[in-house]
């Protein structure tokens, strides 16, 4: 059979490897979005794990409890616990450091039992230190110096010629003394090397909160039983009073489970992309098996089985798959490098994780060999109906060149895969609240959806042609009518090409309409809700969790002087354990001064309807206003009561209100901050809202913005003092740069597409090269020829377009309507993104004409003569 | 060797429906070499094509050494094509990505022979029909006459026991044809080897030893031809039609 292979479908590759480059490159592409996005998604998820949970893969069981944080006192209990071997308290910050060059660099604070002897390579991973920094660390603490051993990389950081230097921490400056270096190796190398070491009981004091850290990591006995000694840390800690126990893999599942959906998004794109290419495969080997009809007929009659005829388009098909996605994995690797920059910075400025860095290679063998897999099997499923079409030839019909039968089985069969998908989505979107992975579901559902239009797409092109023909025939009565008659009778060759542009432009369109969607939503809410003439944080512009700093609370007695007459509303956010459906979920709490917010609010011309739920929240101790989407999201109704753990065990709150928010994206718990200081640990600041006295122009909102931004009060803490204008247009840029990513792998899949156009293009002239031929021979000139091709590009562009821009905002509703709200709670409005789509549609068909250039100029070039011979 | 009983061929031609054999008795024998001629349309293609099983009757028996093509699998044919049936077409059905030694080495190549030894036995057939010194020459580099001769030494690379040609001169001048008539004359071997030509040329069917008339997807007559000029088979049929004949 390899002889064979080589002999005849080498030899035919090499003939048509225009062709044959097209589905390589679509093959290829395909891989590229699939590998860049899984290893930049696997960067990303490893980044959050180390930042959320920093060597949790040491212990055995972690004890955490959010931000409140567990009592050291716990440790002892829990030390006694049978079964356990030790436990080590365990604390974590991200503080800022000043520099030698005077700037703030982001670093992680850990507070930790500093390891000695036969520890130092055990627990806390690959960190060694070294004696003399234990004796100089032991120095330093006699001298109440509050010693610091620094990361190799930030140490080139800090000032030199001097062991003192400042970090920034809960709102306060601290004055640290360096005592040594280590290198950071194994587990805390992914920490990025910004990491100080200290003891926990100092790091403890320094972020505020004396007698508790961040966790308790639990090593069990070898052979311990782990259910057992999990319960009895439980009942030890008060069941739940203290904190939840965990192992570090729950821990990380957690994890993973908020960051599903942005899984599931990625690898649907890149699915995507990768099922473009297939029905470009499909298309390219449908037409070669016809173009080889006679071939196959000769073929048979010297004795060719119909096994070895699929064989052979299977083989060619297999080829192309695997030389595409070997060309794809190294550039997709490359794409993932080359973005991993700009990425990175958008998720360290969001999220306030620890840099993005690219896995080792090893690490992501999986991930190249499931892509390798999936290009292969790509141009392999795609060759199976072409092959067994080739293989079913009658060698008669074939030899005598018979036309083949209209195609009424595959269109029928197409028609049918499309019907049964649509069932199928339909089918998962009604039964999803009884199946199990309901959000998988949702997801499947849109799939099938997504699949069944193209494929309906790819079904009504020659409809869409038909229609188009008597506007083609009125401006150009002889190309545009040729051109449409083109794609009219041949609805095989472009109506996937058509579905692949469509596609591509409904993603696009959909995007735009869910950044418009987000915009009109969250712009309105900041104009009702976030009333305030400034907004102040630290150390960087207002971001969900990232790289701002806390303040301390007395910052606001100095802000008072600084803005006289303006109210202060302080906010602090905390990341609260609330114990919900057999499980402790993180929540966001925003504790805030009600009060404040009330009575500057009420002075304002049109204050918010629903403000006096504030003065209630502000009043009434035990009382909580949940933002819509918590309540949507939960199924929290007026007069449930929550129970969140704080630092003396659970606190019980009482739903009063649910009010519009947007600022968490799983929902937010609004309390007031004087009721719960203690309970929350509210120490510090984290956002301060500033209303400038009644009738305040804008004029003076801004002299007021700058006054403060360049005082000396901003200059100690790294104040950000945003206008309400700034915070919008600042919130803005951050939903665009959020789903830029999925625009890049969107432009990719547009690419795929316009290879799609080219090889159908390319495709019909050599089909029509007689036709062609004949036109010339007619008296058609060069430009004619020219017009008719490009034409027939320029009707594909416009089709999937326009059907693209129908079935995206289809897909917009329901990315909104059903998958944010599943996601988040969040009900956006549907807006469609009509400036968007019309660009996008417009770039999509000079996308289309432009790759109708190429086969356009290769019809102008037949040689009329050759053209139309026979034989 | 090669027989039709009662053989009716239908087939759909778009909305067309088309009787191509309409009820056809035929036996070749081995070592005979028949000629099927009538006008076009009539049906003498579909008949060679039901001979060399390349396709099955609609009613009837097609048999081959006894064995009725309809019973046999699709496989069971293809082996029978590949090694016992060799095919000449009109246009010669050459694959143009193939030079002459492979497209000759083709049903070799199908048969899982190694690539080398399957170009060796294709180089020795293309000697056979004088044509070694174009073997590495793709179809366009070569005339009319060499493509049909390329297309003769890959028919009888598998040393098939019928030989099934297609107006093999249809598309040749007359000095060519007369070559390629010549050489096809050549092939049957007493008791051994068939061949059965279609054609519409009075010229090419005096070559064989029998004429079967079709018209219409009937056979109208057949004629044999004369025993004085059976003798000796280097005889010129140009020069001498005398055929005795009887009504079908």
């Amino acid at each position: 059979m390899f002889s064979l292979f080589r002999t005849l479908s080498l030899r035919y590759l090499q003939l048509r490897w225009g062709l044959n480059v097209l589905v390589v490159l679509s093959i290829a592409l395909g891989v590229v979005v699939w590998v860049a996005t899984a290893t930049l998604y696997e960067s990303l998820e490893s980044s959050i794990l180390v930042s959320i949970n920093p060597l949790a893969g040491v212990a055995d069981l972690l004890v955490s409890n959010g931000e409140v944080g567990v009592p050291r006192a716990a440790e002892a209990r829990l030390a006694a616990v049978p079964g356990v071997r030790a436990v080590r308290p365990f604390l974590i910050e991200s503080v800022r450091v000043v520099g030698g060059d005077g700037e703030r660099h982001p670093a992680l604070l850990f507070g930790v039992e500093l390891p000695k002897g036969e520890e130092a390579g055990g627990w806390m991973g690959d960190v060694t230190v070294s004696d003399g920094t234990l004796v100089n660390y032991g120095v330093a603490r006699l001298l109440k110096q509050k010693p610091v051993v620094v990361g190799r990389a930030l140490d080139a950081l800090l000032p030199q010629g001097g062991k003192k230097f400042k970090i920034l921490a809960a709102g306060a400056t601290h004055e640290l003394t360096r005592v040594g270096t280590v290198e950071a190796g194994g587990p805390v190398a992914a920490l990025g090397g910004n990491v100080l070491l200290m003891e926990c009981d100092l790091a403890a004091q320094v972020v505020g909160r004396p007698g508790r850290v961040s966790r308790l990591d639990v090593l069990l006995e070898p052979g311990a039983d782990v259910a057992r000694a999990t319960a009895a840390i439980r009942a030890e800690l008060g069941a739940g009073r203290d904190g939840e126990v965990r192992t570090p893999r729950a821990e990380d599942d957690r994890v993973r489970e908020a960051l599903a959906p942005l899984k599931i998004g990625s690898l649907i794109v890149s699915t995507g992309a990768l099922v473009v290419g297939m029905f470009l495969v499909f298309n390219t080997l449908s037409v070669s098996v016809a173009e080889r009809r006679h071939d196959i007929g000769v073929l048979r009659s010297v004795g060719a089985t119909r096994d070895q005829i699929r064989r052979l388009f299977q083989g060619e098909a297999l080829l192309l798959g695997l030389v595409g996605s070997l060309l794809g994995i190294p550039l997709g690797i490359g794409l993932a490098r080359v973005l991993l920059g700009p990425i990175g910075q958008m998720v360290i400025d969001a999220l306030g994780t620890v840099p993005m860095r690219a896995p080792p290679l090893a690490d992501l063998m999986p991930t190249l060999a499931t892509a390798l897999v999936a290009g292969v099997a790509t141009s392999v499923v795609a060759s199976l109906l072409p092959a067994l079409r080739a293989a079913g030839e009658e060698p008669a019909d074939a030899v005598r060149r018979v036309p083949s039968p209209a195609g009424l089985p595959a269109r029928a069969l197409q028609l049918a895969a499309c019907l049964a998908l649509l069932a199928l989505g339909v089918f998962l979107f009604a039964a999803k609240d009884h199946l199990p992975a309901r959000r998988y579901v949702v997801f499947a559902a849109i799939g099938c959806v997504f699949l069944s239009a193209f494929l309906a797409i790819a079904l009504s092109a020659a409809a869409c042609a038909r229609l188009l023909r008597p506007l083609a025939q009125l401006v150009f009565p002889v190309e545009g009518r040729l051109a449409a008659d083109n794609l009219v009778r041949a609805p095989g060759r472009t109506g996937l090409v058509i579905a692949a542009l469509a596609a591509c432009v409904a993603l696009m369109a959909h995007t735009a309409g869910i950044i418009r969607s987000n915009e009109v939503a969250v712009v309105g809410w900041l104009e009702r809700a976030v009333t305030a003439d400034l907004v102040i944080t630290s150390g960087g512009p207002v971001s969900a969790t990232g790289q701002t700093m806390s303040m301390p609370e007395g910052i606001l007695d100095e802000l008072a002087k600084e803005l006289p007459g303006a109210r202060l509303v302080p906010i602090t956010w905390r990341f609260v354990e609330w114990p919900h459906g057999g499980d402790d979920l993180p929540t966001s709490v925003a504790a805030l001064d009600a009060a404040a917010y009330y009575d500057a609010n009420r002075e304002r011309p049109s204050p918010r309807p629903d403000l006096d739920v504030f003065r209630r929240l502000a009043e009434e101790r035990g009382t909580a206003v949940v933002s819509d989407n918590f309540a949507a999201l939960y199924r929290v109704n007026v007069g449930d009561v929550l129970t969140l753990r704080g630092v003396d065990g659970l606190i019980r709150v009482e739903v009063i209100a649910s009010v519009e928010d947007y600022a968490a994206p799983r929902g937010l718990i609004l309390l007031h901050r004087d009721h719960y200081r203690r309970e929350l640990n509210l120490t510090v600041v984290d956002l301060v809202d500033v209303y400038l006295p009644a009738g305040t122009d804008a004029a003076h909102v801004e002299a007021a913005r700058a006054g403060l931004a360049q005082s000396s009060l901003a200059a100690e803490y790294a104040l950000v003092p945003l206008t309400g204008g700034e915070l919008r247009e600042h919130i803005l840029t951050m939903i665009r740069r959020v789903y830029s990513v999925a625009y890049l792998q969107e432009i990719v899949v547009g690419l795929v597409a316009a290879l799609g156009v080219v090889a159908a293009l390319m495709i019909s002239v050599i089909q029509r090269r007689r036709e062609l031929g004949l036109l010339r021979a007619v008296g058609a000139t060069q430009g004619q020829v020219l017009r008719t091709v490009l034409f027939e590009a320029l009707f594909m562009g416009l089709i999937g377009s326009g059907l693209g821009v129908l079935f995206g905002l289809l897909l917009e509703w329901y990315a909104v309507r059903v998958i944010l709200f599943e996601e988040s709670g969040f009900r956006f409005p549907v807006v469609a993104p009509w400036r968007e789509a019309g660009l996008i549609a417009a770039l999509a068909v000079a996308t289309a004409t432009l790759a109708g250039l190429m086969p356009a100029l290769r019809a102008v070039r037949l040689h009329i003569a050759d053209a139309i011979a026979y034989e | 060797m090669m027989e039709l009983r009662g053989v009716t061929k239908v087939y759909q031609q778009g909305r067309r429906t088309v009787h191509a054999v309409r009820g056809v008795d035929l036996r070749v024998d081995a070592g005979e070499y028949v000629a099927i001629m009538g006008p076009s349309g009539s049906g003498k293609s579909t008949l060679m094509h039901l001979l060399g099983a390349l396709d099955t009757p609609t009613t009837g028996s097609a048999l081959f050494d006894g064995r009725d093509l309809r019973a046999m699998s699709d496989k069971e044919r293809s082996l029978l094509r590949r090694t016992r049936v060799g095919f000449v077409f009109q246009f010669f059905n050459l694959l143009p990505t193939l030079t002459a030694v492979e497209n000759v080495a083709l049903p070799l190549l199908l048969g899982g022979q190694a690539r080398q030894a399957a170009r060796k036995s294709a180089f020795d057939a293309l000697e056979r029909v004088g044509l070694g010194d174009r073997a590495d020459h793709f179809p366009e580099e070569m005339s009319g006459g060499e493509m049909q001769r390329t297309a003769i030494a890959r028919a009888l690379i598998s040393e098939p026991d019928a030989i099934l040609c297609d107006e093999p001169t249809g598309n040749l001048d007359s000095a060519t044809s007369k070559d390629i008539l010549s050489l096809l004359r050549s092939l049957p071997e007493a008791g051994k080897r068939a061949v059965v030509m279609v054609t519409h040329d009075p010229l090419a069917a005096a070559y064989g030893d029998r004429v079967v008339h079709i018209r219409d997807g009937l056979v109208e007559r057949e004629e044999t031809r004369r025993a004085a000029v059976l003798v000796g088979q280097d005889s010129d049929p140009d020069t001498h039609l005398g055929m005795s004949g009887s009504e079908s």
